[in-house]
């Protein structure tokens, strides 16, 4: 294999370049069937993901590109990496990766970002702010559930 | 951007919930008919059970049913959540075992036989036994054996009829504890010819016993020390061994993931070894104190519970200095105990309210 096409060029929504190796855009699944399908070139665009956000994304495919495989130590490092990536990123953010895990097909991205949405939301209020979903309940069925469920809520 | 703005796809919001602790879950009932209806879901209960971050104690008197979940980020605290036993047509009574198997806990209970209960859904099945039995477990099946001799039993769900087995040879005396893992049971026995001690397997599907799936790591054969099988990194075992004479512990665990089928290439090596003081209640234990335990895959800390001198239960945390934390809502009283996972998990035909139990 040549050293051209041991690269790649991932371009982000707001027309961004990302030359990175194949075996860290591979494991993108939809890169992956994008790529088997010979369909394109060696610039492959991702419409739905930003420059900002497709950074982060190779960052964490490049670290675990190198590390998986390994053995068990190196896998109690790679866990550590993890938490300390998803550790000072916004909801918004945390948001947009998901989207993004989801839109690309990286499954352990997406069980990594999601995990760290739902350790971050403690309370309904917090989850019914961004989730932007409506309590369809009338007020007598919520009650009712409350009152069947009193002994989770105290603390 | 603000994240209200923001409305991810259901699927998405599906993945999130997964990951979210069954206590919160409970809460979030409340919360829409769209994510009531979904925690009830099958599919959903065996996500939020495979992703769970850690185990937790449940601990169970006469009179109260307590889950304890030991936090290990920073410095190690207890957050116990009484969980409520006023369940329609369960009377709750205390018993002499109790097991955890795929989100479910069953146990024996003395001339009553074996309740299937997931206290978090408030869902208890009573299942008659006539025999006394100790250990048991669940795969789409329940298994149940008295222990000491090598009879057990198998019912299916919903039938109170019970095919009898013979258990391998008689030279084997079984625990009172089994760990499930791919619906397949494995515990500890006893050859009394060769006073070893193995691990025994029963797998449900097959409804075959396998005497010896795999030999134990150490050697001792010593009768009085104290042995506990529990599942590592939800695919491997540990097993903890306690020498009765000197109280320390060893901790061992499985180099790869446990096959079914695939006991002799089992290959085990040492995880922990922790010398116990003279001065610690550890020493306490022993053959007849009942002890639940977990390794924590984060911190990889070993978080023990058990029995003290004055009977109190004590949750022990070893991870460089060890730390112990007594629980305050259990009375001083006999108290059955065990690692298990809180779920959503239903009970199997399981009756609702007003039914006929």
């Amino acid at each position: 294999m040549s050293k051209s096409e041991k690269k790649i060029v991932l371009k982000s929504l707001d027309n961004e370049a990302f030359e990175v190796e194949k075996a860290v855009a591979l494991q993108s699944q939809t890169i992956w069937v994008m790529c088997e399908d010979k369909c394109v070139g060696n610039e492959i665009p991702l419409e739905n993901v930003t420059g900002q956000i497709l950074a982060k994304v190779i960052d964490y495919c490049k670290k675990h590109a190198v590390v998986d495989g390994d053995g068990d130590e190196s896998s109690e490092e790679l866990k550590n990496w993890d938490t300390e990536f998803t550790k000072n990123m916004d909801q918004s953010t945390l948001f947009n990766m998901i989207l993004a895990a989801n839109y690309l097909n990286i499954k352990s991205l997406l069980n990594l970002t999601c995990q760290a949405v739902a350790d971050k939301t403690k309370t309904i209020d917090e989850f019914h702010t961004f989730l932007n979903i409506e309590n369809n309940f009338t007020p007598e069925e919520e009650a009712q559930i409350c009152q069947e469920n009193l002994w989770a809520f105290d603390d | 951007m603000v994240a209200s703005e923001m409305l991810l796809p259901w699927d998405l919001v599906e993945e999130i919930l997964s990951w979210v602790p069954v206590k919160s879950l409970i809460r979030f009932r409340t919360f829409c008919k769209r994510w009531k209806a979904l925690f009830e879901e099958k599919r959903f209960a065996k996500n939020q059970l495979a992703r769970a971050s850690r185990p937790q104690f449940i601990l169970s008197s006469e009179s109260m049913i307590c889950s304890v979940d030991v936090i290990l980020d920073g410095c190690p605290l207890i957050e116990v959540c009484k969980v409520p036993v006023d369940i329609t047509g369960y009377r709750h009574s205390e018993g002499f075992s109790v097991n955890f198997c795929d989100g479910l806990l069953l146990c024996a209970v003395p001339s009553q036989g074996l309740a299937v209960r997931n206290p978090w859904l408030k869902q208890a099945r009573w299942i008659n036994m006539t025999e006394r039995t100790y250990f048991n477990g669940i795969g789409y099946k329940i298994f149940a054996s008295p222990g000491l001799t090598g009879k057990a039993w198998i019912s299916e769900f919903g039938s109170s009829a019970w095919k009898s087995h013979e258990l391998v040879s008689e030279d084997f005396m079984f625990r009172d504890y089994s760990v499930s893992l791919n619906g397949t049971l494995y515990w500890i026995a006893r050859n009394f010819m060769s006073r070893e001690y193995v691990i025994t397997s029963f797998d449900f599907s097959t409804e075959k016993f396998n005497e010896i799936f795999c030999v134990l790591p150490d050697k001792s054969i010593k009768t009085l020390d104290s042995r506990s099988l529990e599942v590592f990194r939800r695919d491997r075992f540990s097993y903890l061994h306690q020498c009765y004479e000197t109280k320390n512990i060893e901790i061992w665990v499985t180099k790869k993931k446990i096959e079914n089928k695939d006991g002799e290439s089992v290959e085990w090596m040492m995880f922990m070894n922790v010398s116990v003081p003279y001065s610690s209640d550890l020493r306490c234990m022993s053959l007849f104190y009942q002890r639940s335990y977990f390794i924590d895959e984060k911190t990889l800390s070993l978080v023990l519970c058990c029995e003290d001198y004055n009977g109190n239960i004590c949750i022990y945390i070893v991870k460089g200095q060890s730390k112990r934390i007594q629980i305050e809502a259990v009375a001083k009283n006999h108290c059955l105990h065990r690692t298990y996972f809180p779920s959503l998990v239903q009970v199997p035909s399981y009756q609702r309210q007003g039914e006929e139990i």
